[in-house]
């Protein structure tokens, strides 16, 4: 997401949406605006309808966790992230999925650790490509 | 549970709220990115 949000701009530039989804209630999703300042939607899915449309499976609690992912969220922590309790499913993976103008799916990814995500240029690249 | 494919399958419909109660449907007319989050914690 960090990734994501340095680069807000050139998917402004090349006119993409962006909604960002999570499944967590209401005043978690909330307190997450306030304290990153998101500006693009957050949209609310508590029974996980649109994750499993778009195939967002679980993953093993080796998945989620383990040294890196623990790193990582150290890392988070250290650079001022408040972790807080989540009463949601630890194990529900993220990902991302690019839809173009017609209604096509143009890029789908399932994130397998926590911390697997694409690149943003591997993202920016679809709609590049298929702008010519 | 193996993993499904969905690129260059039509993408399904959806309407969800946002934080504000604020109803979200895909825009047809436009590039869309869909970044589904883990837990918030």
């Amino acid at each position: 997401m960090t990734q994501l949000r340095q680069r807000e701009s050139e998917f402004a530039d090349k006119h993409v949406q962006v909604y960002v989804v999570t499944f967590d209630d209401n005043f978690l999703a909330r307190a997450y605006v306030e304290q990153t300042s998101l500006k693009w939607p957050l949209l609310i899915d508590r029974e996980l309808k649109l994750y499993r449309a778009f195939s967002m499976d679980r993953g093993t609690w080796w998945a989620i966790i383990n040294p890196i992912s623990i790193w990582k969220y150290l890392l988070l922590m250290f650079r001022g992230r408040k972790l807080q309790k989540s009463g949601a499913d630890y194990r529900q993976m993220g990902g991302n999925v690019l839809i173009d103008p017609t209604g096509k799916i143009r890029f789908h990814y399932v994130s397998t650790t926590p911390h697997d995500r694409p690149t943003v240029d591997e993202i920016l690249e679809v709609v590049g490509s298929a702008e010519g | 549970m193996p993993r499904v494919e969905l690129a260059n399958l039509p993408a399904i419909d959806f309407e969800l709220p946002d934080i504000d109660g604020q109803m979200h449907r895909l825009d047809d007319t436009a590039w869309r990115l869909i970044v589904f989050h883990r837990h918030l914690g």
